[in-house]
Order: C-alpha cells, then sequence, then structure tokens
C-alpha cells in the first residue's frame, strides 16, 4: 500500500456536510477519480482514508488533512490532478504529498487545532476591552463549560486545553485565534472558547456571530507543536 | 442570502438546504426563457433517492432556453425559522423564493405528502389555492403516480401531466414559451396546454354530486376540452434520455446509490397494484444501452452500488448477461450491484448470490398473502413451495435474514389468512434450522402494510376495511408471531386510512386539505408527526366523513372521481379481473403467455418490448 497525505479546504455549501456525508463523498470522489483506493479486508470492505479529525458542521476548514492509501503507487500530482476536478463545490486540493507508510496513524496523532472566529463588533468595542478579556481567559485556573452528551449534559474545565488565544479588531471585524486541544482527548470546541470570551471579558455578543475557519492541525514532538499538513 | 448562513448553524442536517451538490446544474437566471422549480414535498434524504428528479432535471437543463432548480419540504426545524425570519422557502441551486420561478413542479409520489405541497407554496410565497393565484404567480403543475387520481388536489393546481414525463416536458416548456413569447396570460396558456397529450386542467372539468354524494358527472366546460384526458407514454424507451450524471446528495439519502433503469412497465398483474396498470405496457431497455449507462453512472457518481431497478427488475430478459456484463467492469472498485425486489424463486436467489449481495445480510420476498387461496385472489402467482425453495437457496449460500412482504385487509381475507402468514414466516424458520444456519443468528422479519384501493386497479371499486379491524388484524397477527426470532413490523392502519381516502377520492377533500394543513398538519407518512385526531377535525369542519371515501364499495355503475382519466387499460379488463378475483381465477402475464387484452396497447399504438438475443422485439401480434 502507498500513502498519500491530501491538504484540502471545506468551505462554501460543503462545511455544512457532517463527518460521516463527508468520508462517503470523499470515497465517491476517489472512484470518480480513478484512484485505486485500497480497501479493508473482510466481510464489508471499506476503503483505507483516514481523516485527521471531524470538523464540526459549520466550520470551514482551511487545512484539513486526509491519508489515502492506495494500492498502486501513483504520483503525487496525478492524485491531484485527477481528485481535484472531480471534488464537490467548496472541497479543494492544497496539496498532495507521500508520507512513510510506517508513520503514526493521522488521527492518533492530531493532537492540537488552531481557529479563526471572525464576527462583527458590537457598537463601541474596542482594541482594549478585547485584550482584557483574552487576558482574564487566560489567567483563568479553570473553565467550566457545559456539553450536551449522549446521558445528558455534561460539566467539564476546557481551560487545560487552550494554548493559545488572541483576539483585534481588523478591518472592522473581531478576529479571534486560538490553539486549542484536540484529537481523541480533551477536545475543545472552538465556539466554546469564543463563548468565555464573552462571558469572563463582559463583552455582549454570542458565538453563533461567529464565523468559524479551522487554520492547522498539529501534533506534539516533545514540547514542540509540529504541522501535521 | 446571508440570512439563510445564519439558519443552517441552528438545524438539523443543513446540508439539506445548500445546494452545489455534485453534478448539480447552476444556469444563468437571464440566458434562459422559462425557469422550473422542481419541488418534492418530503425530506431532502427521501426525495434525493427519486429517479424521476434526475431524469427531469437532466431532460430541462439539458435545454439552453430553460432551467430546473430543486427544492425539498423543509424539516419542521427549518419551517419555524424560516416563518419566524420571515424567510420565503428557496431553491437550492440559486436560493431564490419559489415565488420567483415561472413553473412550480411537484411530484406526487405518496397522498400522505398532500399537505407538504400545501405548505411549500405558502412557504415560497405562492397563494396554494389556484383560483386565488395573481398572474405573477408560478404556474403550478403536478405530476407522478398520485397525478392519475388527481382530483383530490385540483384545487391547488394549475394542471396536472399524467404519465411519463419525458416527452411531454418538452412540449409544455415549448407552448409555455411561446404563450409568453406572444403576451398571453395564465388562462389562455392554459387553452393551449389542454391540447397537449398528457395534460390535464382540472379547472376545465365540471364536477356534479347526487345528493347521496356521488359523482353524477364530469364535464368540460368549453369545448375543444378534451372529455378523456390520456396519460403519456415513451413508446421507445430504449432511445429515452437518461442521467448517468445524477446530482449526488450531500447528506446520505434513504437509497443513496446509483440507477439505472433496466425497464418500465410490469405485467404480472397483482391486482392490488397501481404501478402495474399506470405504467403498462412493458418495455425493456436493450442489454447494450444498459452496459453503457451502467458504466457511465459508476464512473460519473463513483457510487459504491449501482442499483438495477424497476418494478420486477428480475424479470428483465438478459438478466444474467447484464450481471456479468456489469460486475466485470465493477469488480476493483468494489462497486456492488443491487436489485430492489426479489422474485421468489431460486433463479432470483441466483441472481443475488452473484451479486454478492450475501454480505447485505437480508433479502426480501414479498409473498403478500399467507395462503394460496388468497394469492390466486390477488394474482401473486407464488406458491409455498416455490417460496421455500428460493429461502432454501438464499440460506444455503450463507444469508441468514430473510425478510417476507404481507397486506392485510385484503379482498375475502379471512382468519385462515392470517394464520397462513404466521404458518409461512414459521415455515421458513423452520427451513433455516434445516440449512445449518446457526442459533441466534437466524431471523426472519414479517413486514405487513394494510390494503389501500387504488384508482384504476381492479380493486378500485373494494372498501378498506375499517381502521379498527385493521388494527386488530396486526394484534393478531403479533400473538401469533412470538417466536423471538421473527421482528414483526406493520404500516399505521391510520395513516393507510387516509391513504385510502386521498387515493379514491374526489374534489370536495380539497376543503379537508387545506383545514387539515391550517391545523398544523406535515409531513404526514411520518409517524412522529402524523395526527389523526387533527385530520378528524378538518373533516369534520369541511362535513365529510372518511369512511364514506376508504370504506364505501363503489358500484360498477357510478362515476368514478378519476373516470376522465384514461390510462389505457379498459375499464371491462378491470372488472373481468376483479371477478377473476373473486373467482380465485389467476390472469397469465403477457410477456410470456397470452395476451388479455388489457387495452393499453392499442390505446397508444405501442406493444410490449423485451430484450432478446439479437436486440429489442416487439411482441408479436400473434399473442393477442
Amino acid at each position: 500500500m502507498f500513502r498519500y497525505r491530501i491538504t484540502f479546504r471545506k468551505e462554501g455549501p460543503a462545511r455544512w456536510i457532517g463527518h460521516l456525508d463527508l468520508v462517503r463523498l470523499f470515497e465517491q470522489a476517489c472512484r470518480r477519480a480513478g484512484l485505486p483506493l485500497a480497501y479493508s479486508e473482510g466481510f464489508n470492505p471499506r476503503s483505507r482514508l483516514v481523516f485527521a479529525a471531524p470538523l464540526p458542521v459549520g466550520v470551514a476548514g482551511l487545512r484539513e488533512l486526509v491519508d489515502a492509501y492506495l494500492r498502486v503507487p501513483v504520483a503525487p500530482e496525478l492524485v491531484q490532478a485527477r481528485l481535484g476536478p472531480v471534488l464537490p463545490e467548496g472541497l479543494t486540493l492544497v496539496r498532495v504529498k507521500r508520507v512513510p507508510r510506517e508513520e503514526a496513524n493521522l488521527m492518533a496523532a492530531v493532537r492540537r487545532a488552531a481557529y479563526r472566529a471572525e464576527g462583527r463588533p458590537a457598537a463601541g468595542l474596542c482594541e482594549a476591552a478585547l485584550t482584557e478579556a483574552v487576558q482574564r481567559v487566560l489567567q483563568a485556573g479553570e473553565i467550566k463549560s457545559v456539553r450536551q452528551g449522549k446521558k445528558g449534559p455534561k460539566e467539564r474545565d476546557i481551560r487545560p486545553g487552550i494554548f493559545a488565544l488572541d483576539a483585534s479588531l481588523e478591518e472592522g471585524k473581531i478576529v479571534v485565534t486560538m490553539l486549542v486541544q484536540a484529537g481523541q482527548e480533551g477536545n475543545v470546541r472552538p465556539e466554546e472558547v469564543t463563548a468565555t470570551l464573552w462571558r469572563l471579558g463582559l463583552l455582549p455578543g454570542a458565538p453563533e456571530d461567529f464565523d468559524y475557519y479551522r487554520t492547522g492541525l498539529y501534533t506534539v514532538a516533545g514540547d514542540r507543536t509540529v504541522s501535521l499538513g | 442570502m446571508r440570512d439563510v448562513e445564519r439558519l443552517l448553524r441552528l438545524v438539523e442536517k443543513p446540508g439539506r438546504y445548500v445546494g452545489g451538490e455534485y453534478n448539480a446544474v447552476k444556469k444563468d437566471w437571464e440566458k434562459v426563457k422559462v425557469r422550473v422549480a422542481f419541488a418534492f414535498p418530503d425530506v431532502y434524504e427521501v426525495g434525493m433517492s427519486h429517479l424521476g428528479l434526475q431524469i427531469l432535471y437532466a431532460i430541462v437543463n439539458g435545454r439552453p432556453d430553460a432551467l430546473m432548480e430543486r427544492v425539498f419540504a423543509p424539516w419542521p426545524d427549518m419551517e419555524a425559522l424560516l416563518r419566524a425570519e420571515r424567510i420565503p422557502l428557496f431553491s437550492l441551486e440559486s436560493r431564490r423564493a419559489l415565488s420567483d420561478f415561472d413553473i412550480l413542479a411537484f411530484t406526487l409520489q405518496y397522498e400522505l405528502t398532500y399537505t407538504n405541497v400545501l405548505n411549500m407554496m405558502e412557504l415560497g410565497g405562492v397563494s396554494p389555492l389556484a383560483a386565488e393565484r395573481r398572474e405573477s404567480e408560478p404556474l403550478v403543475i403536478g405530476g407522478g403516480p398520485c397525478a392519475f387520481n388527481p382530483e383530490p388536489l385540483a384545487a391547488f393546481f394549475d394542471l396536472f401531466v399524467l404519465g411519463e414525463g419525458e416527452e411531454v416536458v418538452h412540449e409544455l416548456l415549448d407552448a409555455y414559451i411561446r404563450a409568453r413569447q406572444e403576451g398571453k396570460g395564465r388562462q389562455e396558456f392554459l387553452r393551449e396546454a389542454a391540447a397537449i397529450d398528457g395534460v390535464y386542467v382540472p379547472s376545465f372539468y365540471e364536477v356534479r354530486y347526487q345528493e347521496d354524494g356521488r359523482i353524477a358527472s364530469v364535464r368540460p366546460l368549453y369545448p375543444g376540452i378534451p372529455e378523456k384526458v390520456t396519460k403519456r407514454v415513451v413508446a421507445n424507451l430504449d432511445g429515452a434520455p437518461f442521467p448517468v450524471r445524477p446530482v449526488i446528495p450531500w447528506v446520505e439519502a434513504v437509497h443513496d446509490r446509483g440507477m439505472i433503469e433496466i425497464f418500465r412497465g410490469c405485467s404480472r398483474g397483482c391486482r392490488f397494484c397501481q404501478a402495474g396498470i399506470i405504467y403498462r405496457p412493458v418495455r425493456e431497455k436493450s442489454l447494450e444501452r444498459l452496459l453503457v449507462q451502467g458504466r457511465e453512472l459508476a464512473k460519473n457518481t463513483g457510487y459504491e452500488e449501482i442499483s438495477l431497478t424497476s418494478l420486477s427488475s428480475v424479470d428483465y430478459s438478459r438478466l444474467l448477461p447484464l450481471v456479468d456484463g456489469l460486475i466485470e467492469t465493477f469488480t476493483p472498485d468494489k462497486v456492488s450491484i443491487s436489485l430492489p425486489s426479489l422474485r421468489a424463486d431460486a433463479f432470483a436467489v441466483e441472481i443475488a448470490r452473484r451479486l454478492q449481495e450475501v454480505r447485505k445480510g437480508t433479502l426480501t420476498f414479498a409473498p403478500e398473502a399467507g395462503t394460496q387461496r388468497l394469492r390466486n385472489v390477488i394474482n401473486k402467482r407464488v406458491t409455498r413451495e416455490e417460496l421455500l425453495r428460493a429461502v432454501e437457496a438464499a440460506f444455503a449460500s450463507g444469508w441468514l435474514r430473510v425478510k417476507l412482504y404481507f397486506m392485510v385487509g385484503l379482498p375475502t381475507e379471512t382468519e385462515e389468512d392470517l394464520d397462513g402468514i404466521a404458518a409461512l414466516a414459521g415455515d421458513v424458520l423452520r427451513v433455516g434450522e434445516e440449512c445449518g444456519v446457526p442459533k441466534g443468528k437466524l431471523r426472519v422479519t414479517v413486514s405487513v402494510a394494510c390494503f389501500v384501493p387504488k384508482a384504476h386497479t381492479p380493486f378500485q371499486w373494494e372498501p378498506q376495511v375499517p381502521r379498527a379491524v385493521l388494527a386488530e388484524k396486526i394484534r393478531y397477527l403479533k400473538r401469533r408471531l412470538k417466536d423471538r426470532r421473527i421482528d414483526f413490523d406493520w404500516h399505521d392502519p391510520e395513516m393507510s386510512m387516509l391513504e385510502a381516502v386521498f387515493a379514491r377520492g374526489d374534489r370536495r377533500l380539497g376543503a379537508v386539505l387545506l383545514g387539515a394543513w391550517r391545523r398544523g398538519c406535515r409531513f404526514d407518512g411520518w409517524r412522529e408527526h402524523f395526527s389523526l385526531a387533527r385530520w378528524l377535525e378538518a373533516f369534520a369542519e369541511a362535513g365529510l366523513q372518511p369512511e364514506d371515501y376508504a370504506q364505501r364499495r363503489y358500484a360498477y355503475g357510478e362515476v368514478l372521481p378519476w373516470d376522465h382519466i384514461d390510462v389505457g387499460v379498459s375499464r371491462e379488463f378491470l372488472i373481468e379481473e376483479h371477478q377473476r378475483a373473486y373467482r380465485g381465477e389467476i390472469t397469465p402475464d403477457c410477456r410470456w403467455e397470452k395476451c388479455m387484452a388489457c387495452g393499453v396497447c392499442p390505446a397508444f399504438g405501442v406493444a410490449p418490448v423485451l430484450a432478446e438475443e439479437d436486440g429489442l422485439v416487439s411482441l408479436p401480434d400473434h399473442l393477442s
């Protein structure tokens, strides 16, 4: 098997598609592209596509990642040339590169995600108030966030999962950037962070006033954060 | 529409409303002469499974002078937001309000979508009542199987198209464009459209009732308007356009697969079946064409499964070479082939085995009735022995689960027939044990529908059993199917009653529909949304009884609400069939045995077409 890391954008109409639908649509696109996908053995063969991390519905992804395993080697440029034109609207390829087969599983490697949130500021909001709000979040010892689980609402502390946070006014927009915990444990959602920013900063607004973008996915090597793309 | 984007965050499955799917077509509104919205009155995942949508979408968008966009019924969460924010229901492609279109075309697949039809019109800014619609509002048209008794919807539609749409859609659009260019208004256009074969303009007919509520007469109001409107049949189906680049849904559809229609029509002649009458005669497509279409479809969609669709796919004359030819190309990509339904015989099981359907686990058969006597009444030609042989072949090939479809409330049904259903399910279990299906894995699903008499069928005069009795029959069966290896599911008798009302109803039901919709009825085909209480209020308000439609035996001599709709099959044939049913007599299949002179071929100058080894052949006259 030959392993390829595909970096793609998920935006426009495609950002409203849930993760399971995305997997199915990607698989279809690979078949349209005539890529020799590898399949799992067994009763119900599944294609070997490994996505880095599900993107919340409605969030645009600017550097999303999937590893595709092919039965025969194909030049990465050819994968890009064939797959690019048969993707649905809103899914676009950024790059395709070969990765060693033995490298860690993509999904398991993900530890951090970077997000950007953009929204229109309430009247009178100034840069200083934003900076102050960011400081309050970063200085908080504990941040309780309630999430709806299968067994009802569940409260947890998201503060340990916030590694960087910044907010500023740019061309009439509020821009919030953050680096948070992602992957199989302790996942923090961007709207949980913006909600906290508003709450602790005593600012008027709601998390749904923002457009969200995921700008990168990272792993951790020692004390370094390393891009997976 | 920034507003729409905001709503998308708040609804379940926003992909239902965004458009831009692979193979979707977005055309420039300024460059076409006519803009059509194709409206499917159910949720996206249901509508996107519908082949008719894909066929018409490809045909209309294939014209340089026309465009077609899609719209589906918004789920109640989205409806509430649209109303709260005063955003009109919009098409997926250009996000324009339905009121912006020239033509709003509904497909009528199921009676319990009718309230969604009214709801979509209103949400889209279109007046539901045709008589109140202004010149600036779209022309509202309907088609599909329920258009064969369009009367309950007569007040809401400008016209209905009866039968197969591939050819008549062009005639209709051409007439529309011409009328527009000549500056004609809606009434003038409708007068011209009524002259097109297959087009029915309900407002051009007057229905008179007798004192007891039965119909006295249905007459055209103007000279030149036909007394009877005949359905459309595509004589050369093999040459008809077929969508090999269908729109691929964002959200997984109910039937998420590519579809190749291998033939149209079915001459098996099950006496309850409306599709078997309205799509006559059988027209098979050629093997060569299907191989090409199958390969193109797989290539253009990337679907993992390609379904060979028709009313009875195992009957296709050249099924083996078709399956073998497709499997050969599909195998490396793990694309599988499926059949929507199986005949209960060993050949069908062999075909399914070749298709490697084993991995899906369940094989479905439809014996429909529990005893041979009742199967003869409905002309379902399958015997207990054949079914058990088929089931045996299935278990021997590795299937673990078998699903059986039955109906309750069929004409002449007795307790013995219900016992027969339980006995047959028990027989299937026993065969499974004998074939060595591992204990704990063997399962039989018994799925029961309630009989609904349908217009244009031999059972169109039959009453439906009262819903309380249907419910009692289901309870009885439930008690008889206690074995833990049997799963039992059934169709709701209350919903089945409403289906019967609208399947055989007349124009007076328009008031009931309006009343039910105003009371909040939506998605009536969905158990979680269905409310009989609201419907009963609407009936009471309109001064009508649902039982008068569902449970009344219609007389041979009375004028039926759909008598002015001509499907080509003669009334005499339907009466003979009805009587043969009561005598328990089987009717042969005209494809292989004998022509029974149903009347459809001479009525349309067509003949059954079969795919033989040396090409397509029309059935020879000597069968007639």
